[in-house]
């Protein structure tokens, strides 16, 4: 069993490791052959161990479209893990793949008993798809082409330093966070702590959370309105967030500058989460700080499965360039 | 709320789109993606190649909840088309609402190519009304049967072209459906409306199938937590399908063929299928613009600023 080796679970003390591997079991493929179809239910996620996979997203109408190629060492199909749902792609062995797969049911098992272990899964697991949201756009800015101004330069970035800032929420909050996606899990205390950590701010349309390029050190629960991301080499938008969405998670998680521009679309109140309030979230100490981390997992996947969309359409218009 | 299915394609049995998916239409009388029951009613037009005056479509409306007619299962069993859009209407249960087939969709006025049906909620849409007749063509407000938000967006987009009665090419009409868009705006922001209103809509012609995935004020909901538990939170959703044919393979209807030629196309509320592979849902604030010529069909996404 190849846990102890893998980079993906350094962070994990020995016994934490031996914990984890304990559930899962082996799989093979033959070159040609599906790991996982898409459309199909999805159940685990799966640690290569030899062999390669690409990665194919069958868009309507069109053929399957390659957009990316795992191997050895990497994790594969980890938002199982999660949520239930249905495969956004497909994989299909390269070469004889083997691999060790652990079932979503196991793996909750530990979340829902708050075992360190399942908290620092899940924090690698948002760690490697912000990096594979990065690779992802970098890789449609690469097909789309690029755009020659950045229309935010000069716009401040909305917190406590802008002019116009007011913090507060206009109305009170507390009966509608129970009902919103992010806060699905959460108890009345685990709200409670939450908010006591973090700032609230009304935000008008068109004010910018996020610019692209820059490391940003706090990310956004949307309570209210919508945010838009913006690709800052196409001005496509990327990712519509609405109420009860986190976005701008991946900078401060990753130490790495933000890939889009988050710009309000709609009038909206947001939540801060600063650099103090992830200090406290970003480890185990306190449920609170495993349904964050929980919910920012989850919206980290969707904005895979769209970037993934989004690469594989722009993949599609260059390819029909190319051959006309 | 709602439900409505565009098909543009080669012809296909009417009950393929409707009774014979495991999520076809009139199976949406309680609808996967929703709560609201869909109980006010069916409505449908058919273009059939071949018929009397072809370029006319056949239009079926009734108050009947479509999966117990009789009438529209047999109908829909024994005539293929080659473009449809059908509707199940979906309403609050309130008497103030009004109920009848003058509100069935899709609307689409006598010696005008257009037709439209629309699947969301203005609000305090009764507030605006009458604001609204100011930017209505007499002879297009003189038609207005119904009370619905939706027939009165019809006419605002018919109101916005230069020849309604004329074809009109897609730009034309997104032309006309962003001034649309843009007057609906204006006329929410002077009676005070910024609470979400969703206006996904499907528009087509013999030729020609629109679905626009649009919300006015997304994200912001109502200050009121028994109306926020009511009403989802989503953007609401708007899916398509493209390839050769929608057929009936290994006992599950999917969308067949890829890659090369594209001749039909689905767009819809919700998959008419449990297997949503090969479904995608058209982007927030995005038309999907589906073209047939000769018998290929070419689809692509345009983004709406309104």
């Amino acid at each position: 069993m190849s846990i102890s080796a893998n980079a993906f679970f350094s962070s994990l003390l020995p016994e934490e490791r031996q914990e984890l591997a304990a559930l899962f079991h082996p799989v093979e493929v033959e070159a040609g052959e599906r790991l996982f179809t898409q459309g199909s239910v999805s159940e685990g996620a799966y640690l290569i161990e030899e062999g390669a996979l690409d990665l194919e997203l069958a868009l309507p109408g069109d053929d399957p479209v390659v957009i990316g190629r795992v191997a050895s060492g990497d994790f594969l199909g980890e938002p199982a893990l999660l949520c239930s749902a249905r495969r956004n792609l497909s994989a299909v062995a390269v070469k004889r793949v083997r691999a060790q797969f652990i079932d979503r049911l196991d793996y909750q098992g530990l979340r829902h008993s708050f075992r360190t272990v399942s908290f620092k899964l899940m924090l690698e697991i948002a760690r490697l798809t912000g990096r594979r949201l990065q690779e992802v756009n970098q890789a449609t800015s690469a097909v789309a082409g690029n755009r020659q101004d950045d229309p935010f330069t000069d716009t401040p970035i909305w917190g406590a330093s802008h002019p116009d800032a007011q913090e507060g929420c206009p109305f009170d909050p507390a009966p509608y966070l129970p009902l919103l996606p992010f806060f699905k899990e959460f108890t009345a205390q685990d709200v409670t702590d939450l908010l006591s950590l973090t700032s609230m701010w009304e935000v008008p349309r068109g004010g910018l959370l996020v610019r692209a390029g820059e490391k940003a050190r706090c990310c956004w629960i949307v309570i209210r309105g919508a945010v838009e991301a913006l690709s800052p080499d196409t001005g496509m938008r990327v990712a519509l967030f609405g109420p009860g969405d986190i976005l701008g998670q991946f900078s401060p998680l990753l130490d790495l500058p933000a890939t889009a521009h988050c710009r309000v679309r709609e009038d909206a109140v947001v939540l801060e989460v600063g650099p103090k309030a992830l200090d406290h979230l970003l480890r185990p100490a306190s449920r609170a700080s495993f349904k964050f981390v929980n919910g920012a997992c989850l919206a980290s996947m969707r904005g895979l499965q769209r970037a993934n969309r989004v690469l594989a359409r722009a993949t599609k218009s260059w390819l029909s360039s190319q051959r006309a | 709320m709602c439900r409505a299915t565009g098909y543009l394609g080669p012809p296909i049995a009417i009950s393929a789109l409707l009774h014979e998916p495991d999520n076809g239409l009139a199976r949406q009388i309680n609808p996967r993606q929703h709560s609201m029951l869909n109980l006010a009613g069916f409505g449908m037009m058919a273009w059939v190649d071949g018929s009397r005056e072809a370029h006319e479509p056949l239009v079926y409306r009734d108050t009947t909840v479509p999966i117990y007619d009789s009438n529209l299962a047999s109908l829909s069993r024994k005539v293929s088309a080659s473009t449809v859009l059908a509707h199940v209407r979906g309403i609050p249960y309130a008497p103030s609402v009004g109920y009848g087939p003058q509100n069935l969709h899709p609307f689409r006025y006598p010696g005008t190519q257009l037709a439209l049906a629309h699947n969301g909620d203005l609000t305090d849409f009764h507030l605006m009304r009458v604001a609204l007749h100011e930017y209505l063509r007499p002879e297009i407000a003189a038609q207005i049967g119904g009370t619905t938000d939706s027939e009165y967006v019809y006419a605002l987009l018919l109101s916005q072209l230069d020849d309604p009665t004329r074809k009109q090419e897609p730009a034309q009409i997104l032309e006309a459906l962003h001034r649309t868009l843009s007057i609906i705006r204006r006329e929410r922001a002077a009676i005070g409306v910024d609470t979400r209103s969703s206006l996904n809509l499907f528009i087509c012609d013999q030729n020609l199938l629109i679905g626009v995935r649009f919300t006015y004020d997304y994200g912001r909901y109502p200050l009121d937590p028994a109306l926020v538990e009511e009403a989802p939170l989503e953007y609401l959703g708007l899916w398509y399908t493209a390839g050769e044919r929608f057929t009936e393979d290994d006992d599950r209807w999917r969308m067949v063929g890829t890659g090369g030629s594209c001749e039909a196309v689905l767009v819809a509320s919700e998959p008419l299928t449990d297997d949503v592979t090969g479904w995608v849902e058209v982007p927030e604030y995005t038309a999907m613009i589906a073209q047939r010529k000769g018998s290929e069909v070419t689809v692509s996404l345009q983004e709406i600023d309104a």
